[in-house]
């Protein structure tokens, strides 16, 4: 029964496959060729080492089969002169004799077998199916080989292979961009890539502290927003991203993905209407979020529980026209379950974009977001931590030395200042102000009371206050005690979020 | 007690010891070390210690520096005499803090949420610039955190051992003495069999501080080592069985 499979399975694997059947005995040779002809469609029989060499060279069998003892040449010598032409000719040699002299040549010579006639048949049909499987995954390597070097070739994106500063291959999108004739010119041209970077607010440029080379390998899988000039002359916008060949130390594969479409290296058009303006940037802003869909690019999340900043990395699942699915960290969405909305941050926006809450799902740590609009102000660069005190905190402010009568609250508290919501803008109170803020922080039972020079650094008027951000002068031992403060109010509001416990 | 000493200056770099902090160990004491390294206006502070010696460490730091230069705080691991300060110092400077990716999470419980300004470093370790040099973030996994580094700085040749090289002694960073490691070899050895994770792991960070030109050893507790010194560790501290290797002496 296994025999019979493995006639049907040699019949199915051989049939594109061509023999090569040297042997010098006609009778064995018209027995063995109509057994052959069974499986293989080409056969091809030779009489002697002289002739079966000279139809390798006509035909380029997949398979050579031959005998060692013959008139001319004999099969051994054959065999060594058809590996010079191709090392990797599948031969296998049969012999009457069991010469430890001819074994040991074949193995020389690099026979893929060597078979002692007579040859059950089943042996045989066992052996020419391995030869022929292992024919087979090396022409699937092959065309797996050529394949990917035709995906690095003409893929969408330029990319560049190095090991450490050195090109080892460039794609054709690459080639063209810079008008380069072929990968040696462009070796040349990336020794001075630095200078091909154009300077551009937030964009990854040569600076005099280290090399751009050096900054995207040290992050590898990271976005960086990079321009540079076509053979036109003309701005391009690209995302550039090293990644890292894994278990291989410095060999890196460069891609930069154009996104000169999506417009950002332009001005604002000044005829626009703000209705236009903003559907324009909407655009803009999905075009973005598709870039780092794409990419797998982790974003950065932002949302603040009374004042202490929560942050956690995100990944885009799906961008709609008029919403995104993120999946982050349980705490992130606990923070946005609380705050009804978060704060999305990438290297690749010179804003940060404030979504609103649509849905948010604990298990699968997807979270839905609508209402995108980007906003100037960047939590990252908040560089000092805040609180929101306790509700038992105040302050009374005292300017030009008159208590100011109006309704004050702390919004938060850092140690570098503080905001502030008046309820009415005192008369004369304006930016740089100078004030004397006497605080009391903390509990009712054990406050922190403190007297703080400030001056006012902005005034910002909404609906129903003025908010007023004060810049503190401390002196050292106020500042220790106010680092004390925030940070004890810290590690509260850190057990108050975690688990809501203590909370007031 | 002298609490500081420069161990390193040639005019742009300078690399500080302050040793504010003591733990009883027995009838001895263990001082604990914090490393300030500093080159022209930026700094970065290592292994700052424990909520109770962060106002000595901080007035300590503002001696040499303005705080708002401070660059970085490097934690070697999670142990509260390395890290129990996180909270505060998130609080009184705008420093970047670095720390393993396996203890952030865990950071909460000493008083820190607030991750924009945390580097987490991947198990692989990494290099940053450091003015014109570098620093080396080297691992030092299960030495004795599952979660640690070491921190080699390129200019000053000083690595910065944490835990590794700990010798329970009064000898200690800030204290003035070249100390010989035939002198504190004995009181290595107790330490390291019972904190070290397995002589697998020495044997891995001993080969992975060999790529480096280490000049002088500084460890979080006890003396410094240098040259022959720091030698003889490493080759003490290659074949030393530890932990996993001495387990039936445990339980």
């Amino acid at each position: 029964m296994e025999s019979k499979n493995n006639y049907k399975k040699l019949a199915k694997l051989a049939k594109d496959f061509t023999l090569l059947y040297i042997e010098d005995n006609s009778g064995l040779q018209k027995q063995a060729s109509k057994i052959f002809k069974k499986f293989f469609p080409k056969v091809i029989v030779a009489t002697n080492g002289q002739e079966g060499l000279e139809f390798f060279k006509k035909y380029y069998p997949d398979i050579i089969i031959s005998d060692i003892k013959m008139p001319k040449m004999n099969g051994l010598d054959m065999a060594r002169k058809i590996k010079e032409i191709d090392n990797d000719a599948q031969i296998i040699i049969t012999s009457a004799f069991d010469e430890k002299e001819y074994l040991l040549e074949s193995i020389d010579i690099g026979i893929t077998k060597y078979l002692k006639k007579p040859i059950p048949l089943e042996e045989l049909i066992e052996i020419l199916l391995d030869v022929i499987s292992q024919q087979n995954d090396k022409k699937n390597r092959r065309l797996f080989d050529a394949y990917t070097k035709d995906a690095f070739e003409y893929q969408d994106h330029m990319l560049i292979f190095i090991e450490k500063d050195e090109v080892l291959m460039v794609n054709k999108k690459c080639l063209e961009f810079f008008a380069q004739e072929n990968s040696k010119t462009f070796k040349e041209l990336f020794k001075t890539f630095s200078k091909l970077l154009l300077p551009h607010e937030n964009f990854l440029y040569e600076k005099d502290t280290q090399s751009w080379l050096e900054i995207i390998k040290e992050q590898d899988g990271k976005l960086f927003n990079v321009k540079l000039k076509d053979t036109k002359n003309k701005n391009r916008h690209f995302v550039l991203k090293a990644n890292k060949i894994p278990d291989k130390d410095n060999y890196y594969i460069l891609s930069f993905d154009d996104i000169s479409e999506l417009g950002l290296l332009e001005e604002d058009n000044p005829n626009l209407t703000d209705e236009q303006k903003a559907q324009e940037e909407k655009i803009k802003m999905i075009n973005l979020l598709h870039v780092l869909k794409r990419n797998k690019t982790k974003i950065k999340l932002y949302n603040s529980y009374k004042g202490l900043s929560i942050s956690n990395t995100g990944i885009i699942e799906e961008v709609l026209s008029n919403q995104i699915k993120i999946k982050t960290t349980y705490l992130q969405q606990r923070a946005i379950h609380i705050d009804k909305k978060t704060t999305i941050e990438s290297e690749l926006f010179s804003k940060a974009l404030e979504c609103s809450l649509v849905n948010l799902n604990f298990e699968t740590q997807s979270v839905v977001l609508n209402n995108f609009s980007f906003t100037p102000f960047l939590p990252s660069k908040q560089k000092y931590v805040r609180v929101m005190p306790e509700s038992s905190s105040f302050v009374d402010i005292y300017f030009d030395a008159i208590r100011l009568s109006v309704k004050i609250h702390i919004l938060d508290i850092s140690i570098e200042g503080s905001k502030l919501s008046f309820n009415s803008l005192p008369a004369g109170l304006k930016e740089n102000s100078e004030l004397i803020l006497k605080l009391r922080l903390g509990s009712k039972t054990s406050p922190l009371n403190m007297d703080v020079k400030a001056e006012v650094l902005k005034i910002e008027e909404h609906k129903d206050e003025f908010i007023v951000i004060v810049v503190f002068k401390l002196e050292s031992e106020s500042k220790k005690l106010l680092i004390d403060y925030i940070a004890k109010r810290q590690m509260a509001l850190i057990r108050e979020f975690k688990g809501l416990q203590n909370a007031e | 007690m002298q609490n500081e000493k420069v161990i390193y200056d040639d005019g742009d770099h300078k690399c500080i010891v302050f040793s504010f902090d003591n733990e009883e160990v027995e009838e001895s004491f263990l001082a604990v070390n914090q490393y300030l390294i500093i080159q022209k206006n930026s700094a970065i502070l290592i292994d700052p210690g424990s909520q109770s010696t962060y106002d000595e460490v901080y007035d300590a730091v503002c001696r040499y520096i303005d705080i708002d230069n401070l660059k970085y705080i490097f934690y070697s691991h999670q142990d509260p005499d390395v890290a129990g300060s996180i909270g505060k110092w998130s609080v009184s400077c705008a420093a970047q803090q670095i720390v393993s990716k396996q203890w952030i999470r865990f950071m909460s419980h000493y008083g820190l949420m607030n991750f924009n300004r945390v580097i987490p470093l991947e198990d692989k370790g990494a290099k940053i610039h450091f003015g014109e040099d570098y620093l080396h973030f080297i691992p030092a996994h299960f030495l004795h955190s599952p979660g640690n580094f070491s921190l080699y700085d390129s200019r000053s040749k000083i690595l910065f051992s944490g835990d590794i090289g700990t010798s329970i002694t009064s000898y200690y960073g800030a204290k003035s003495q070249d100390v010989t490691f035939g002198e504190i070899r004995e009181s290595l050895e107790g330490f390291h069999k019972r904190y070290m994770a397995g002589n697998r792991f020495c044997k891995v960070w001993v080969q992975k501080v060999k790529e480096h030109d280490v000049h002088t050893m500084a460890p979080q507790h006890g003396s410094l080592l240098s040259g022959e010194e720091y030698d003889n560790f490493l080759a003490w501290f290659k074949d030393l069985e530890c932990g996993g290797d001495l387990m039936e002496s445990i339980y």
